[in-house]
């Protein structure tokens, strides 16, 4: 049986816009949602065993929309559209206008993962920017709405930056498959480092890293619990991604650096920020920033070692997750229920590299492999921001595990179910050979 | 004369961030944003031009036209522009109803 | 056979979490202990002693695509294995009373089982690390039952910055080895694989709680259920002193640096380290009043003990240093049981709050009394036999620094552990309405101490107990039959001892007996002819002021330490971390500002 990859991103765009037409609008979308996820699944069981898979859409490339989707592309869609369903179930009052962002956010991000074009990549980053504004500025107060006019203004520079930076590539290169300007790169001239600069400051306001991610903060802040927990496993995520694939396209030794020194000050002030944070979702906020340093650290270490790959993947995985089911539960004041608690110590010892955690894994091939480097930097910065995270997570759940208020099904139970994902893939780690078999992200 | 069009493009590019780093002014933030959106989709169609070139649209007998794509993509971009904009605009007037003011205050930090 | 071990405690793991009633709980998990122990005790066949015979597989793999987990048994791991797992019993046991409802002990308690199980029969780094962790884990959910922040945050802290840094010693021995197998490591004497077993001895030290990294323990200890702190300083605790030994000792490459290690500095410096946290220790537990911080300070002191031990490494230092380990465990997990059923009863920590408790609770005192002479080194049980090998081991090294420290400490842990038997159970009688301590409770305590006495007389079982660990690390066995232990300083004689102690003893039994003796009040004995009314109450207790001369003393030398290093360092990390938050000003044109900044660096960066 064939799969079409382009059906995850044209089913939720289509019923997205039919939303209003259609009166239950919750019933549709945990539909889709959840036959987005079995179509991701079956389509990574089609990659896994018949290798990556290609589509074109329209034309012949450089024309056409083409799709690229291997083993990590394919587990990664997976995991948005996945965690997007078990989120949208805890949103308790659904609007129709609510479901078709939320749809776009999912849809988009999801295209963000296994596009294979550039310019296809700048438009959904842009669909997914312009429904995570109206999200997080959903709830309408004042705190929202500047969260969202924060992000807002950040995500239209950065938007016309990427597009600078794909114009420098298409005037050099006259295409934009990144699979062929891959093919075609070579020690670069100006216009394409010019190109690379863009294009990382672009997505990497996306994907918060320091100091790009000033929205990060204030946006979670005001946004609520679903939405900052949709921001922090969809479009953040998709966002390393791209500058997974940034870093394929432009794999120079330079831009590994510059991607490792990006990564460790990430790490050390989003760790540092959220140390003396009071808010719980501001802290949670800047935490986010931490992983995604450390995230693009094990990114920077591509090149040098095989570990990378498999700590991108734990590290991802178990942040996207642990993340989501924190911020949902960071909706409520203490835990509540022991299916809270639960999720809550299952999450947070996730993110801070217990077994039998996903998170374990991570820290265990991240440390392995900035050994083998013999990168010191790495394991100092890495010593260091795990101890203040495990100060201040500690902080965290003292007082929430004190606040007893009662948790509703609908609240307790998503959160909960996010943690066993996380639980279940440090349980079977062997997991990641099958994200790692074939070809990987250099495919 | 394509440098010209290189420096109004720079020219654009600047104003814009300039009114972004130094407006307080919410409307103003944004008008800036749309100059900057200008000035790259106007550097997109530079990419495109070929001296000498006509309209891409088939008519048979022509033998130089500017490369189709990078107008393609222009179009896409004022999309998105456009849309990104009248979102702004309706969180201008949201905030101007919760704050009376179109003048940016912080009310988060640190 | 490993496999069904695993198997029936996560099978109990999982069904404790969801039983509401803690005595089936209880039970269940009383049983379920059972079964780790009884494998230990079947794997000595091993080992040359046969203590029960079932049949037990001691090796298992685990393969999982790509990561195998080894497991086996090994001489070192078989004697913490035994001591750990006939810890628990009695301490769940004991739990049978002493809560009321199951929320989430036992289960965990069965996790912490796992956990020891598995890295004490782990064979790689990998799965030592993983259980490790698990450990780490279990602990901090514990702590968490009670949810005292300081604790929480401080054990978390601590713990995470061990997990790290044996991550990263692990990963320099594997990038060094290319194997992560305990039977394939080699250890050379060169500067990367010092720099590996220092953090990976630093990793170990703070679950040993050695001087500098000790600052977890009082809270931990202070906040936590009893019998799970019992657990914890008594069997937990001494992992990291089996991690050290394995690296050390144990790991077939280690004997390779055996030569280096004995002529370095390094373990000569694990040796003062330990003396002196053992010196410090000892004085901040004297003038403790909270019993439970009492001892806790007493814990990080007997546990120094066994770092001097393990420093000075010659086979009597390691023999007495694994007595000392397997003593230690007992003699304060009853104490803390003795804490806890004091608490249980009174509902006070605070030593200037009780007073005459062992009027009501007589059984209760008796154990403590044993654990007491244990804590103390007094020859009536086998605490008495450790501190002497260790002393024995540094004056035969001519360590002039350490053995002074050490008996100076030994005094302490006399003065302090007076203190705690005069000022909790003696004295005034003020609960006069209290009962004794459940049975189960008693029952507990009892099974604790009965070890105590057993090697008192019977210290050869000991040593043959560690004999084939000492022959597997390549150090000389010593000499023994189950009374005598014969060094090259001399002969241990249970016996002689026992008699010398019984002389000592029959003439002041005589004299207590025969002496005329009146009772006075216990308030003219105290006061001395002053008049009472100008006293608080609070003054007239027993341990008030116990030994204020000697505080007066000391205390100035003991302020600041590590303590005031911390806070200070944490000051600095605070204001860092300020700084850090101040960048996110909140205002949108700063951001900008941040991002064509940014644009232009990495520009210039890769431009130039």
């Amino acid at each position: 049986m064939v799969i079409h990859p382009v059906l995850l991103i044209a089913i939720p765009l289509l019923f997205a816009f039919l939303m209003p037409l259609l009166k239950r609008a919750k019933a549709v979308t945990i539909i889709i949602l959840l036959f987005n996820t079995l179509l991701a699944i079956l389509m990574f069981h089609n990659v896994y065993n018949n290798g990556p898979l290609y589509e074109i859409i329209a034309f012949s490339p450089p024309i056409g929309i083409y799709l690229y989707v291997d083993n990590i592309a394919a587990l990664l869609a997976v995991m948005i559209n996945l965690l997007a369903f078990i989120n949208f179930l805890s949103v308790e009052k659904v609007e129709i206008k609510f479901a078709m962002l939320y749809l776009l956010a999912v849809a988009s991000s999801t295209g963000i993962v296994i596009t294979g074009d550039i310019f296809n990549m700048f438009v959904f980053f842009e669909i997914a920017a312009v429904s995570s504004y109206a999200l997080v500025a959903w709830k309408r107060d004042k705190e929202a709405l500047e969260g969202a006019i924060k992000y807002m203004v950040l995500g239209s520079i950065a938007s016309v930056l990427m597009l600078v930076g794909i114009a420098f590539l298409y005037s050099e290169f006259r295409s934009l498959n990144i699979y062929d300007i891959m093919n075609r790169m070579d020690e670069g001239s100006v216009l394409i480092l010019l190109s690379f600069a863009f294009l990382l400051t672009g997505i990497g306001v996306e994907a918060e890293i320091f100091p790009l991610n000033g929205w990060v903060p204030d946006a979670y802040q005001g946004a609520a619990g679903s939405i900052a927990s949709l921001l922090s496993f969809g479009p953040s995520k998709a966002g390393i991604y791209a500058i997974a694939r940034l870093l394929m396209i432009f794999s120079w030794q330079q831009s590994y650096d510059l991607a490792l020194s990006v990564g460790i000050m990430t790490l050390l002030i989003g760790e540092l920020a959220a140390f003396r944070q009071e808010n719980v979702k501001r802290m949670l906020a800047y935490s986010s920033i931490g992983q995604m340093g450390l995230i693009l650290i094990s990114l920077s270490m591509l090149d040098s070692t095989d570990y990378a790959i498999i700590a991108f993947f734990f590290l991802l995985v178990s942040h996207a997750a642990s993340k989501g089911a924190l911020f949902l539960l960071s909706e409520r004041k203490g835990f509540g229920s022991n299916a809270s608690k639960y999720a809550g110590i299952v999450s947070v010892m996730s993110l801070i590299g217990m077994p039998p955690m996903a998170g374990f894994w991570g820290k265990w091939y991240i440390i392995m492999g900035a050994m083998q480097m013999e990168a010191w930097w790495i394991i100092a910065a890495i010593v260091f921001s795990s101890v203040v995270e495990a100060a201040y997570f500690a902080r965290y759940l003292s007082t929430t595990m004190q606040e007893e208020e009662h948790a509703s099904i609908i609240a307790a139970y998503p959160p909960a179910i996010m943690a066993t994902l996380t639980l279940l893939l440090g349980i079977l780690p062997f997991i990641y050979k099958i994200a790692t078999i074939g070809g990987v992200i250099n495919g | 004369m394509i440098w010209a069009i290189y420096f109004a493009i720079a020219s654009l590019l600047a104003i814009g961030i300039y009114g972004v780093i130094t407006k307080k002014n919410l409307m103003k933030i944004f008008i800036s944003i749309s100059i900057m959106e200008t000035g790259v989709n106007l550097m997109l169609i530079a990419i495109g031009y070929i001296p000498g070139g006509t309209a891409p649209i088939e008519n048979g007998d022509f033998t130089t036209y500017v490369d189709p794509l990078p107008q393609a993509l222009v179009l896409t971009a004022i999309v998105i522009g456009v849309s990104v904009l009248a979102l702004a605009l309706v969180m201008v007037i949201n905030y101007y109803e919760k704050n009376k003011t179109l003048e940016y205050r912080r009310l988060m930090k640190w | 056979m490993v496999e069904m071990v695993f198997a029936v405690l996560i099978i109990a793991f999982i069904f404790t979490l969801f039983i509401k009633n803690n005595r089936v709980a209880s039970i269940i998990s009383l049983v379920v202990s059972l079964f780790p122990l009884a494998a230990f005790l079947d794997w000595g066949r091993e080992f040359g002693i046969n203590l029960i015979s079932i049949g037990f597989e001691n090796t298992m793999n685990i393969n999982m695509a790509g990561i195998t987990l080894h497991f086996s048994i090994s001489p070192l791991a078989w004697f913490f294995g035994i001591m750990l797992f006939s810890l628990i019993p009695p301490i769940l046991l004991y739990s049978y009373s002493f809560f009321s409802k199951n929320d989430g002990f036992y289960p965990f308690m069965i996790l912490l089982m796992v956990s020891v199980m598995g890295i004490l029969l782990s064979s790689d780094f990998l799965s030592f690390f993983l259980f490790w962790e698990l450990m780490a884990l279990g602990i901090f959910i514990m702590i968490c039952r009670n949810g005292d922040r300081k604790a929480m945050v401080r054990y978390l802290s601590y713990s995470v910055l061990s997990g790290v840094l044996i991550l990263a010693g692990i990963a320099l021995l594997y990038h060094m080895n290319g194997t992560l197998l305990f039977a394939e490591i080699m250890l050379k004497a060169d500067f990367e694989t010092m720099v590996a077993i220092t953090m990976l001895i630093i990793g170990f030290a703070i679950k040993a709680a050695l001087m500098p990294l000790h600052t977890w323990v009082p809270p931990v200890y202070s906040t936590s259920d009893e019998p799970f702190v019992a657990f914890l300083s008594g069997g937990l605790s001494k992992i990291g002193y089996y991690g050290m030994l394995l690296l050390l000792f144990a790991m077939p490459g280690a004997r390779v640096m055996e030569a280096y290690i004995n002529s370095s500095i390094a373990t000569y410096l694990l040796a003062i380290i330990g003396s002196l946290t053992a010196f410090f220790a000892t004085f901040l537990a004297i003038f403790e009043d909270d019993l439970r911080k009492l001892l806790a300070y007493s814990s990080i002191a007997q546990l120094g003990y066994i770092a001097v031990g393990i420093g000075t490494g010659s086979s009597i230092a390691m023999a007495g240093a694994l007595f000392q380990a397997f003593n230690h465990a007992f003699f304060k997990a009853t104490l803390f049981l003795a804490a806890g059923s004091v608490a249980y009863r009174t509902g006070k920590w605070k030593i200037s709050e009780l007073g005459g408790v062992a009027y009501k609770m007589p059984l209760t005192f008796m154990a403590a009394l044993f654990a007491i002479f244990a804590l103390a080194a007094i020859p009536i049980t086998s605490g008495f036999a450790a501190k002497w090998l260790l002393y024995e081991a540094a004056i035969e090294r001519r360590y002039v620094f350490i053995a002074p420290i050490m008996l100076i400490a030994g005094v302490g842990a006399f003065l302090y552990s007076f203190r705690i038997l005069y000022g909790v159970f003696l004295g005034e009688n003020r609960y006069p309405d209290i009962k004794e301590a459940p049975k189960p409770m008693v029952a507990g305590m009892f099974l604790l101490v009965m070890p105590l006495i057993i090697f008192l007389i019977f210290p050869g079982y000991m040593l043959d107990m560690m004999d084939s660990f000492l022959s597997s690390a390549g150090l000389a066995t010593i000499s023994h039959s189950p009374y005598v232990i014969h060094t090259t300083l001399g002969n241990y004689n249970t016996i002689a001892v026992i008699v010398g102690m019984m002389f000592a003893m029959i003439p002041a039994f005589l004299i207590y007996v025969l002496r005329k003796q009146h009772l006075v009040d216990f308030e003219d004995n105290f006061i001395g002819g002053e008049i009472p009314s100008l006293y608080e109450h609070i003054s007239m207790h027993a341990a008030h002021n116990f030994y204020k001369p000697l505080k007066d003393v000391v205390m100035p030398y003991l302020e600041g330490g590590a303590t005031s290093i911390y806070s200070s360092l944490y000051k600095v990390v605070e204001k860092i971390a300020d700084g850090a938050r101040k960048i996110y000003d909140g205002v949108v044109q700063d951001y900008a500002i941040y991002v064509m900044l940014f644009l232009l660096i990495i520009a210039g960066w890769l431009l130039w």
